[in-house]
């Protein structure tokens, strides 16, 4: 078992991973009420472990109530619940409670940090993003820099999914909003290259941590990123949870909602960070969903889990690379995911195969039209593993990828 | 049955009226912006009737191969039959099941057609 402070027992079968897959798998309840579910969408929702769903149920069982309005027991206990979520991703991280902002996903705190850098930008200032980027961490660029005449600089795609983002960095950049990790490649930019970067001309560095997180974990106390965002139900908690760490320096941009739960004083003092970026009702429920999932999380040893997907990337892509006209697009040190096309046909009509196997994986353009475009496709098939996926996973995509050859020649 | 059954496959593999028609009367494109399925379609329509279709695609099987389908049925159609027909008659020509996911790229070539019409007809009133 990997769960840590237990010893790790090596199956003889898979001595090539020490992580122990099978069992963890027990703990997502879907595997049991779908034993032939090969799922390999990971990068698009993750599965949630039977803690997160009970933690959820738990909340509406025994204190629902809603936050920062009641004074009776249960409304009081809905608050602490809230907060020590708060605080618990923060600790996680490496951040200070009053720097976590909750979000329904990372599409809206994304767009909150640029709408709210926004009104810092003036015209020709310059806003770096790379061609790797989720449209998530994209569009709202966009639209920031058609609100403030800021122009928008994107790094070409450079071999083996890297780019340049660095020589792109000068006295007129303003903002770096790059990936951690690409959810097409399965790897990002240097970091801590760009952080030096950037600090040198002044500029704030934003990350998309929605990918990133998951594999490589994220500390905002070892790289001095401005904000970092990312999503709960991609790390095995609910949908509609989001998180935006907003460092306290920034504390002062604009909100991107306002209503009840933000006011001060009429009609536009508000409350303090992290307050005044959380108008309306928060998914309480969700929070505390989140929270499990974290924790169950936090058992394992981050680099395990990275290693044991490294595993399956590398048998899949020998698999795949061994089927006739199959092109790989990510690279070959992508942590958790494969993407690749099939020349001659569309990734929808492989992905419509696989689902008639079983076998779910994601084709399309996958958020990410600069990154398709620079690989010179419409469209592109992804196979993405979490810590519950096993070899047997990858055996039936391949059967199912070579019915897909057999269909289609 | 299987949604790649032979017909699909051989629709997207030999598409029947494939290419644009030079002079049509009425033309338009259509995206389906989930998987990126483009297509152009042409028609060469007289004395109300659909005397000539053909179409430009790029996109899956399912798409390619229902917008050929769709383009032999409407070749000697007039333009009040094409009105008389719905989506459920064009996915039914199909001749197989087509999933919830799939029905987009299944109606991308009617889809495109209605479009190529309505300006066709607008431009004649
Ligand atoms: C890299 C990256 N950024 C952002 C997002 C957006 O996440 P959400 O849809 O939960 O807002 C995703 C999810 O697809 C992603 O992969």
């Amino acid at each position: 078992m990997q769960k840590k402070g237990n010893e790790a027992k090596i199956s003889p079968v898979l001595a090539y991973t020490m992580f122990d897959w099978k069992n963890v798998k027990k703990d997502f309840p879907i595997f049991e009420k779908r034993p032939d579910l090969v799922f390999l969408d990971n990068a698009s929702t993750t599965q949630k472990p039977l803690v997160v769903l009970d933690a959820e149920r738990d909340f509406y069982l025994k204190s629902n109530a809603n936050v920062h309005r009641g004074v009776y027991e249960i409304a009081a206990k809905a608050d602490q619940l809230y907060e020590q979520v708060r605080t618990e991703i923060a600790e996680w991280i490496g951040a200070k409670p009053e720097e976590i902002i909750f979000t329904k996903n990372a599409t809206e705190a994304a767009n909150l940090i640029a709408n709210g850098l926004a009104t810092t930008l003036g015209v020709d200032d310059e806003i770096v993003v790379t061609e790797l980027e989720h449209h998530a961490n994209f569009l709202p660029w966009l639209e920031a820099a058609k609100r403030s005449g800021a122009i928008v600089k994107i790094t070409k795609l450079g071999v083996n999914g890297g780019t340049d983002v660095v020589s792109e960095i000068n006295e007129k950049t303003k903002i770096v909003a790059v990936t951690q990790m690409s959810n097409v490649m399965g790897i990002g930019p240097d970091i801590n290259e760009i952080l030096m970067a950037a600090k040198k001309v002044g500029a704030k560095v934003i990350l998309d941590s929605a990918q990133g997180i998951v594999h490589s974990g994220l500390r905002v106390d070892q790289h001095k990123i401005d904000a970092a965002f990312f999503t709960g139900h991609k790390l095995f908690g609910p949908m509609g949870t989001g998180i935006l760490f907003l460092r306290s320096e920034l504390s002062g941009i604009n909100p991107l909602l306002f209503g009840g739960g933000m006011i001060k004083e009429l009609p536009d003092q508000w409350l303090d960070t992290p307050h005044k970026f959380e108008a309306g009702t928060p998914n309480v429920a969700g929070l505390a969903g989140l929270s499990a999932a974290i924790k169950y999380l936090r058992q394992f040893d981050v680099k395990e889990i990275a290693e044991h997907e490294r595993s399956l990337v590398k048998m899949a892509r020998e698999e795949l690379l061994k089927i006739e006209d199959v092109r790989l697009l990510s690279p070959q040190n992508a942590t958790s995911m494969v993407s690749f096309v099939i020349e001659g046909v569309h990734s929808h009509d492989i992905a419509s195969i696989l689902g008639e196997e079983g076998v779910c994986i994601r084709a399309g353009h996958h958020c990410a039209k600069p990154l398709m475009n620079a690989l010179g496709v419409t469209a592109s098939t992804r196979v993405s593993f979490a810590m519950y996926n096993g070899p047997e996973d990858v055996e039936k995509l391949i059967s199912a990828v070579k019915k897909v050859k057999e269909i289609f020649t | 049955m299987d949604i790649y059954g032979e017909i699909i496959l051989d629709h997207f593999k030999h598409p029947r009226q494939s290419g644009l028609i030079n002079g049509a009367e009425a033309i338009a494109d259509d995206l389906n912006p989930l998987c990126g399925d483009k297509v152009k379609i042409s028609l060469k329509i007289a004395d109300g009737k659909i005397e000539g279709f053909g179409f430009e695609g790029d996109g899956c099987a399912i798409s390619v191969a229902s917008t050929s389908i769709l383009g032999e049925q409407l070749v000697g159609m007039t333009l009040a039959d094409f009105e008389k027909m719905n989506n459920e008659e064009v996915l039914t020509k199909l001749g197989v099941p087509i999933s919830p996911g799939r029905i987009k790229c299944a109606l991308l070539g009617y889809s495109c057609t209605k479009k190529a019409i309505t300006v066709y007809k607008h431009s004649h009133e």
